[in-house]
């Protein structure tokens, strides 16, 4: 298996090459007249010698690696349901979208009894939906449900 | 400085500020207890309430809210062995084994008093110690700024757990994130990738909502439930006799250890509690009751934390420089109200500088007298499953990243930055120096271009000035520590932090709840 470090730090890396990349293309200026780019220059070459540093590190055995993965499966639906939350925000609303996200994190959590889904899915976007937007005064995305809602 | 103490005692005492103080010391604690949620996170998560508050009441209440969530963090290592962030990690060692005696309620007890005692003494200094530190600072160019950033970035690595490379790597991506957006001299787009909603920049309360609130649910998803709450009746709050003996001299020292770290740059309560722990054991004449359940092991370090959260606010009103992610919070939300800190803070806002002190003394106060009585309640609350607090958790970030510029975008931001976080935490890169970095690096992009400007380009500047030279050179020695720890590789375990942890035996088949 190819070692955490090895693959972090190579990525780190590719960050601070574009970084850099993009500072000498948005103009270092001279240091006594610096331009835009010089600072993001100077980072994206302090993150490419870091990362440099921690592969060397991982090599020689010095690295204190990564924690393994327990399982995938858990984060990566409740990341697809974040993920979808978001697409489907401000078309469906507030008060819909939380919905089915309320819906999905439950069954990644594995709760079981098919009410409690029901009741969630009910309470948590209409109770948090009439606290924050209608007594706090923080607004909403505002949808077709939501409209009907907001009496 | 004795009338700005009546004045902010008088803005502190008003009913309405009172209300705030009480409100974030309550919901501090009651999300501080969650497993896993250390004050930085509780503060993110509940800083969009402040929004539209006045700003003294919004700071109230913020203070109040990080108060609280140490103090819940205590609950939970005390009775669940888990540590809420790391400062409360040494609370564990000791604080877990009493409860596990059927003496929850005095190490409990012990825990609330001494930090009463820390937050009295952390007050005290920091209305003493602000007022000549910002006249100091006061003489302060961009040369000393940037030296200073430095420093206090360093030392943020230097005192997180783990790899002091991964943490300089955080160091290095923060600092690059803060460079999205417009730049602060020219206004040139950087990073924007042709977005117009990355043109502010990176919003900070974002990221830390991501990082903190997000990656946490992220990463207990992978867990199976393990969460036992020692089922022990909490009988009696008060210490006896015997635990005062013991502790009545390790209070006042962890305070004041706490204090003297907390001031320092990227110093916080972790290093403070590990200091005050290690003291302790070593003046105490049983140092083999340590571990074993001894209180003062629970007293010093949790009166150290308490006194550096409170001495940690000196860099942020005098110098204008957060030290740790918590007070970097409390910076964001100075901004936000139009408040830059820095040396000018207590000279143009007097009323908000007193009226911070004077209700962080009385947000402590309030804790004291909420906390006793009410652990029952807390204890309780970690027994909520653990299902509904993971769906309230993402729908308060939801709502509280909406809510800071009513735009979805901020929100995707923070899911991917929750995404970022959970990957990070799994490679064990702190989050903590990025998120410094993240609020840092403009103000050592400003520095660094100003100094240069005025020095026409030669970096000497740097050395030349004495206060830069001697932040460099302190800057240089806190490089050195890690390039020692480097060299040492094996011995350093035995005496880091993480060393500490895993000493510590996991818990043997604790009593599930019922």
């Amino acid at each position: 298996m190819v070692s955490a470090d090895r693959v972090a730090g190579s990525l780190f890396f590719l960050i601070g090459l574009a970084a850099a990349v993009e500072g000498v293309r948005l103009d270092l200026g001279t240091p006594s007249q610096p331009q835009p780019g010089f600072y993001p220059f100077l980072a994206g070459l302090l993150l490419m010698g870091l990362s440099v540093l921690l592969i060397v590190q991982d090599f020689r055995g010095r690295s204190d690696g990564a924690e393994p993965f327990l399982q995938f499966k858990a984060q990566l639906l409740a990341l697809a349901g974040l993920v979808g939350f978001v697409t489907f925000l401000r078309p469906l609303g507030y008060v819909p979208a939380t919905a089915i996200l309320t819906v999905i994190l439950l069954r990644v959590l594995e709760v079981g009894k098919w009410w409690g889904y029901v009741l969630a899915a009910v309470v948590v976007p209409i109770g948090t939906y009439l606290l924050f937007d209608r007594l706090l005064g923080i607004p909403l995305p505002s949808g077709p449900v939501d409209a009907w809602l907001a009496f | 400085m004795l009338d700005g103490l009546i004045g902010g005692f008088a803005i502190a005492l008003t009913w309405s500020n009172l209300l705030y103080a009480g409100l974030g010391a309550a919901m501090g604690t009651a999300i501080g207890v969650l497993p896993g949620l250390g004050p930085s996170a509780t503060i993110a998560i509940l800083l969009p309430l402040t929004y539209g508050m006045e700003p003294v009441s919004a700071i109230i209440m913020l203070a109040g809210i990080y108060y609280g969530a140490m103090y819940g963090g205590s609950i939970t290592s005390i009775l669940l062995n888990i540590p809420g962030e790391s400062a409360t990690v040494v609370t564990c060692l000791d604080g877990y084994r009493l409860a596990r005696q059927g003496r929850a309620g005095a190490a409990l007890g012990m825990s609330a008093i001494a930090s009463f005692f820390a937050g009295t003494v952390g007050v005290l200094g920091i209305a003493l110690v602000s007022v000549p530190l910002a006249r100091f600072a006061l003489r302060f160019g961009p040369a000393e700024y940037f030296s200073l950033v430095l420093l206090g970035l360093l030392m943020a690595v230097y005192l997180s757990e783990g790899s002091a490379v991964k943490g300089l790597i955080m160091v290095g991506l923060g600092l690059l994130l803060g460079a999205v957006g417009l730049d602060p001299v020219l206004g040139a787009e950087r990073f924007t990738f042709g977005s117009i909603w990355l043109l502010d920049g990176l919003d900070f309360v974002i990221v830390a909502m991501g990082l903190f609130g997000i990656s946490e649910v992220l990463s207990n998803l992978e867990k199976p439930e393990h969460r036992a709450v020692l089922k022990t009746s909490i009988k009696g709050v008060f210490p006896n006799l015997k635990d005062w003996r013991k502790s009545w001299a390790a209070i006042p020292r962890g305070s004041l250890i706490g204090f003297l770290i907390g001031v320092l740059p990227g110093g916080g309560a972790t290093i403070s509690s590990f200091a005050s722990y290690a003291a302790e054991k070593a003046i105490s004449k049983h140092p083999e009751e340590f571990g074993k359940g001894a209180i003062q092991g629970v007293a010093g370090p949790e009166a150290a934390n308490n006194a550096a959260s409170s001495s940690s606010f000196i860099p942020l009103v005098t110098l204008g420089i957060p030290g740790n992610p918590s007070t970097a919070m409390i910076f964001v939300a100075l901004m936000i109200h139009g408040i830059r800190p820095g040396p000018q803070f207590i000279q143009l806002h007097p009323d908000l500088f007193w009226g911070l002190i004077a209700s962080m003394y009385i947000g402590n106060l309030l804790l004291l007298l909420l906390n006793l009585p009410l652990v029952g309640l807390w204890v309780r609350l970690l027994k909520v499953p653990y299902h509904v607090l993971a769906l309230i958790i993402v729908v308060i970030c939801i709502i509280g990243a909406y809510s800071v510029s009513n735009s979805v975008f901020d929100v995707g931001v923070m899911v991917f930055f929750g995404a970022l976080g959970y990957l990070l935490r799994k490679g064990r890169f702190p989050p903590a120096p990025l998120i410094l970095a993240l609020i840092l690096g403009p103000i050592l992009e400003r520095s660094l271009q100003q100094s240069l400007l005025t020095s026409g380009g030669d970096p000497a500047i740097f050395v030349e000035r004495p206060i830069s030279a001697i932040l460099l050179a302190a800057a240089a020695l806190v490089m050195l520590v890690p390039l020692l720890k480097l060299l040492l590789g094996g011995f350093w375990h035995y005496v880091a932090p993480r060393g500490a942890e895993e000493t510590d035996e996991p818990p043997t088949e604790p009593e599930r709840l019922a």
